[in-house]
């Protein structure tokens, strides 16, 4: 349903939301998504106050933040230092994209990859100080959701803040792509052409605009829940309805936007002949993040009885 | 199978006549002149899809179809073959007819605060659109039938069906080509076009035997002045039709299939097809007769209006089945038995027929190629006294030999297939724990009035999910529900402030059946949230009281902060009601019992005979609590439980709550051990 | 609110015989309401069985700054099941919550006893056995905790 673009009058909302975007290694093409919002940025800047804007906005503040957008992957340990500051400071933080919620196109950057590509990218190699790998920021912080895709989905973040303003969970579906293809009636495309298709194993969110265009969907949303990439990999290569694909090809469509995710990275890996690679390097998890929490039952035990 | 609709056998005043084939574009234009819109099989992206058009030109002249597991290709016929220009002959489009009876999307709730604060719902039913549809195949009309039979056929009936249904001609085709996916003739549905159409047309040279099945159909060829089908056509027309029949290839052996799937719960063959199963749904969507739908809320920004749509779901998601704390089908293994076993098998159980019909869409829809047929044929074994898998006469949907289970449903019960909402009071607020409040509803609706312990309702309010919550007390001015804040929707329920109007429909679903316990001991056993159902029915049972032998009160809760209606318990106590409780873990200052329900019953002596006892509380909890009952002698036809499972409708519409056989919103949510006999012990059902 | 407890106690599960030869080294022992009986780390002292009142069995969680109750004894059932597994020593703290009297056998006379007297042995150990493997099936479903919620979340 569409949103309602008359907003009461400003001062009528109280307390407005105050809600951030901070962008780490990343493109800006999710924070271009917020911004081209046209219909809906009205009532949205109406509700809420952004405090922080990296795209918008050249005001900065330290929080904190009701609502915290993090845009891109942490790739060095001032990051990994930021990200725990900023996780402190805000209530409800989302990941946005697919660079911060599996490491997006910036996880390419591994092991052996990592020199290389600091080269080829940065003037200054030396200057740039960054992980020898890209990770998700969930691997550092408590993610409380995630706005997947590359870019995101707009219509998933109006229904996140909206979920925010009312009080409910946003609607983030852990469904296959797949649903949405057959929903929206449309045609399969492993099926009619033998083309790969990551829909089985990613998360709808986008609506399936790659099936609806005639193609394979590149896994941009992320795995959904319970991917079963193996079945689909083995399928791929040696399923009797498919062409020939070579195991290495099958390995290299898991490694698109969301390669980080462990569970497309270890397909890609596995199928490429390459050794496993730990993702969240050793020593780069801030000594701020280790909390400690108590067995829950004992500490709701402390509680005093009122017999 | 010889029906009185065949082409030979035509009663008088239905006489074959003959349609040209450039007179197809005719009957087109009839139906358009009719106010209908036309849908029939068009070419899309190398399918063909169940599409609106316009002329018949746009029909799939010349193709044909290859398909197989997880395959499907078009293909022109090349010209030089047989039959190279016909439109027909390219076996069911994919969509089948179900988008345009049961969208994959609609609205079907919307709901608005008004500035006085009141609430405006409504249901939302379309307007009937008169609809005609080309090219229907006898595998699509079978599964029109079950879903006639289970969006409309009772207790409950979907708001948006029956007006999609309202004004549907169809004019249906004799499938002359059968693809390596079809099994229809093994599950008793086809080739032939028996039952369901208005028109029945049989490709044949230069044109179509064409039939009325139903007085309007009649009517429709009457208009068209056609000429009548000569001998040999018709000959030819039911030849067709048996030559299909015969190349029919691999198929089910549908023969006490019911049985011997349902015997096979544990086959290790279901963790095999889940390494190669992806829960990718493609199967349930494609399925003509799947029905199960999910509802998704979208609001404004302010939460003031919100729209409920209902949206195709699959029980092989995981929010299908997902309750608090987790989803009962965690695995692609328990997904996938699911499917097959309800297809197969529950279907039965529930509606009367079988849920396939043999279209073979889920076979060669499957991405990687799954093979119910195949799957069947391991899991469930041959029939004891299978002859062959060749074609055979087909047989009515319902299969011979087939142990109907539990047809005999309890009666429905007043109100409880209600799909209307009406709007409430929230009268009183009372905390009962830090997470726990009871909202005292006010109503004169007589059906909320009428409700019986144990039932419960839905409640719709603006921008949140639609959840089931059980009535706590009924009262003469309404009702009390009892609520936990697990989630969005319940903790907005618990903050809630008097005056608040609230959505209900209900009363739903099963009560306790008090009367069980008439002239029998009575023991009330109910674990943290649980006693919030059983409050009513303790109600019941005290004011009845001269009518039981003794009775108890078990309670287990968390901690004594969770302990629920304490002030109520306690004057109950002091009453002389036996109530005992214990708390699963406590404090120092707790100087009451501390230990699981189950520790209550330690040393008790296997004299239950005389017990009738009623259980609610997480599955976990009346599973050992049922071990025990047993252990002391009760009955276990006199021990009752009430259920949890995931409900969207609450009427036995969505299939979100299926247990087995079952759907826990309609049937139950109150069963009684012997009813659930195994199944309440069944690994993720 | 009402804790009567109507089951079987343990004590009448046993043969007159063994009763009685038991019967020489048993001790009644009172506590009013608050006494500790056992403390966790201590020899236990004795095998009892609880016949009026209830015992608190608690352990102490000096971090989140006080005891626990994990299980409570009632009316019929074995208490100091440590005095006859070894290495002897209370693994909880026993609180008596209301005043409670405990029927106590000597633990040093018991297990001396055990040795020798295999009726004995064979009546009393299964039950003794039965009371531990019911208090660790209850700890498991404890565990689950299965009337709690999850934790609290953004929305
Ligand atoms: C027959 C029945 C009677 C119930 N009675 C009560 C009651 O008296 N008091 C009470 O506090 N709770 C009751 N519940 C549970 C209550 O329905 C869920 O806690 C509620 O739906 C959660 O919704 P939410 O939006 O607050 O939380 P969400 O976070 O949306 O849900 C929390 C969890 O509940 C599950 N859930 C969501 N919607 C449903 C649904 N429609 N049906 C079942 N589970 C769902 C979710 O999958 C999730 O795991 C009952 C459930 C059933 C099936
Ligand atoms: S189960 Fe498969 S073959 Fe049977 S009706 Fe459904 S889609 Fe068709
Ligand atoms: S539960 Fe049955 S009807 Fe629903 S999606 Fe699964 S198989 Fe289809
Ligand atoms: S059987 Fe095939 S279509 Fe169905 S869920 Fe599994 S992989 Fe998907
Ligand atoms: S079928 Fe919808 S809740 Fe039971």
């Amino acid at each position: 349903m569409a949103i309602a673009t008359t907003a009461p009058a400003r001062a009528a909302v109280v307390n407005r939301p105050r809600v951030g975007v901070v962008k780490f290694a990343s493109c800006d093409g999710c924070q271009l998504t917020i911004l081209d919002l046209e219909d809906e940025l009205l009532a949205l800047t109406d509700r809420f106050e952004f405090v922080e804007f990296a795209e918008a906005t050249s005001r900065r503040s330290s929080g904190p933040f009701d609502v915290l957008f993090v845009e891109g992957s942490i790739s060095s340990p001032e990051q990994a230092v930021e990200i725990a500051r900023l996780r402190a400071a805000t209530r409800t933080l989302v990941t946005i994209g697919a660079c911060a919620t599996a490491g997006g196109i910036q996880a390419l950057r591994t092991a052996a990859e990592h020199e290389a590509f600091r080269a080829a990218v940065y003037p200054s190699p030396a200057f740039v100080e960054s992980l020898a790998v890209a990770s998700p920021v969930a691997s550092y912080v408590n993610v409380d959701a995630e706005l997947r895709g590359c870019p995101i989905d707009a219509h998933q973040l109006v229904e996140l803040l909206t979920a925010v303003t009312t009080g409910r969970r946003p609607q983030l579906p852990d469904q296959a792509v797949c649903l949405e293809c057959k929903r929206r009636g449309l045609e399969c495309v492993v099926v009619t052409r033998g083309e790969p298709c990551l829909g089985p194993v990613t998360a709808t969110g986008c609506g399936a605009i790659c099936p609806g265009m005639g193609r394979g969907c590149y896994g941009c949303f992320g795995p959904r829940e319970g991917a079963n990439v193996d079945g689909l990999a083995r399928w791929f290569i040696d399923g009797p309805a498919m062409g020939e694909l070579a195991p290495g090809d099958v390995g290299r469509l898991f490694a698109g936007f969301t390669g980080a995710a462990p569970i497309f990275r270890e397909v890609t890996d596995r199928l490429e002949g390459r050794p496993l690679i730990q993702l969240q390097p050793a020593g780069a998890y801030p000594a701020e993040l280790a909390a400690h929490t108590p067995p829950r039952w004992a500490s709701d035990a402390r509680e005093t009885p009122d017999a | 199978m010889v029906s009185e609709r065949q082409w030979g056998a035509t009663g008088k005043g239905a006489a074959v006549r003959f349609l040209p084939v450039d007179r197809l574009d005719d009957l087109v234009t009839a139906l358009r002149g009719d106010g209908r819109r036309v849908v029939g099989p068009v070419v899309e992206d190398g399918a063909l899809k169940m599409a609106e058009f316009e002329h018949a030109a746009e029909l799939p002249f010349g193709w044909t179809v290859r398909t197989a597991p997880g395959l499907v290709r078009l293909e022109r016929r090349p010209a030089d073959a047989q039959n190279a220009d016909r439109v027909f002959d390219n076996g069911p489009a994919w969509s089948g007819i179900k988008p345009w009876t049961f969208p994959s999307r609609v609205d079907a709730l919307s709901l608005e605060t008004r500035s006085d604060g009141s609430l405006a719902v409504r249901v939302e039913a379309p307007p009937a659109t008169a609809t005609a549809v080309i090219g229907a195949r006898a595998c699509d009309l079978a599964a029109l039938a079950v879903h006639d039979r289970v969006l409309a056929g009772g207790p409950a009936i979907d708001p948006d069906y029956p007006s999609r249904r309202a004004d549907f001609f169809v004019v249906a085709v004799e499938c002359a080509l059968a693809t390596s996916t079809c099994f229809c003739a093994s599950m008793g549905t086809g080739p032939e076009v028996t039952a369901g159409a208005d028109v029945v047309l049989s490709e044949i040279d230069g044109g179509f035997a064409a039939r009325g099945d139903s007085a309007a159909g009649t009517r429709l060829l009457d208009r068209l002045a056609l000429e009548p089908a000569l001998d040999v056509q018709i000959a030819r027309a039911t030849e067709q039709v048996a030559a299909t029949r015969a190349s029919m290839g691999l198929g089910v052996d549908a023969d006490g299939l019911h049985d011997r799937l349902l015997a096979n719960l544990d086959s290790p063959r279901w963790a095999e097809i889940a390494e190669r199963c992806l829960a990718c749904a493609n199967c349930t969507l494609v399925c003509p007769t799947c029905f199960c739908t999910g509802v998704e809320v979208a609001s404004d920004l302010d939460g003031r209006a919100s729209t409920a749509t209902r949206a195709w779901d699959s029980c092989f998601t995981a929010g299908f089945a997902q309750v608090v704390g987790g989803s009962f089908r965690p695995q692609h293994r328990d997904r996938y038995r699911q499917w097959l076993t309800h297809k197969f098998g529950t279907w039965f159980d529930q509606f009367g027929t079988s849920g396939c019909v043999g279209c073979g869409r889920c076979v060669a829809w499957c991405p990687v190629g799954i093979d119910v047929r195949e799957e069947l044929a391991i899991i469930a074994g041959p029939a004891p006294t299978s002859t062959a898998t060749a074609p055979q006469a087909a047989a009515p949907v319902l299969v011979p030999g087939t142990r109907i289970l539990a047809m005999a449903r309890p009666a429905a019960h007043p109100g409880s297939t209600r799909i209307d909402y009406v709007e409430t009071t929230v009268a009183a607020v009372r905390p009962e724990t830090a997470d726990t409040t009871t909202l005292q509803i006010a109503t004169d609706d007589p059906a909320l009035l009428a409700a019986r312990p144990g039932q419960f309702v839905m409640i719709a309010m603006p921008a949140f999910a639609i959840p089931p919550i059980s009535i706590s007390r009924i009262r003469l001015d309404g009702l009390e529900l009892t609520i936990r804040a697990a989630g969005p929707a319940t903790s907005f329920l618990a903050r809630i402030r008097p005056g608040t109007k609230l959505a209900l429909r209900g009363p739903l679903g099963r009560p306790w059946p008090v009367e069980d316990a008439y002239g029998r001991d009575v023991a009330i056993v109910a674990g943290g949230i649980g006693l919030a159902p059983l409050r009513g029915m303790l109600d019941q049972v005290l004011a009845e009281r001269e009518r039981f032998e003794s009775v108890r009160l078990y309670i287990g809760a968390r901690t004594p902060r969770d302990r629920l209606f304490v002030a109520e318990l306690d004057a109950l106590v002091a009453q002389g009601v036996d109530i005992r409780l214990t708390v699963d873990r406590a404090g120092p200052e707790w100087l009451g019992r501390v230990g699981i329900i189950t520790e209550l019953f330690r040393g008790a002596k296997p004299t239950g005979a005389n017990v009738t006892a009623f259980v609610c509380g997480p599955e976990r909890m009346m599973t050992a609590v049922t071990d025990l009952l047993s252990d002391l002698a009760v009955p276990p036809e006199h021990t009752w439980l009430t259920l949890e499972r995931r409900m969207e409708c609450g009427v036995g519409l969505c299939g979100h709550c299926q247990l087995g056989t079952r759907f826990v919103c309609r049937d139950g949510p109150v069963f009684s051990v012997a009813e659930l006999g195994s199944d309440l012990r069944q690994e993720s059902l | 609110m009402t804790h009567t407890q109507s089951g079987q106690s343990v004590l009448d599960r046993l043969s007159p015989e063994v009763l009685s030869r038991l019967n020489r080294f048993a001790h009644d022992h009172d506590y009013p309401a608050g006494a500790t009986i056992i403390r966790e780390g201590d020899d236990t002292h004795f095998l009892g069985v609880v016949t009026t009142g209830r015992v608190a069995l608690r352990l102490r969680v000096p971090e989140l700054g006080d005891r626990f109750t994990i299980v409570t004894c009632e009316p019929g059932e074995i208490i100091g099941w440590s005095a006859v597994v070894a290495p002897f020593r209370a693994t909880v703290d026993a609180v008596a919550t209301e005043p409670t009297r405990i029927v106590a056998f000597d633990a040093t006379a018991l297990r001396a006893r055990l040795v020798d007297d295999h009726a004995l042995a064979a009546e009393l150990l299964p039950l003794v056995l039965e009371s531990v493997s019911g208090r660790l099936t209850a700890s498991w479903q404890q565990m689950l905790d299965m009337f709690g919620s999850r934790g609290p979340e953004p929305w």
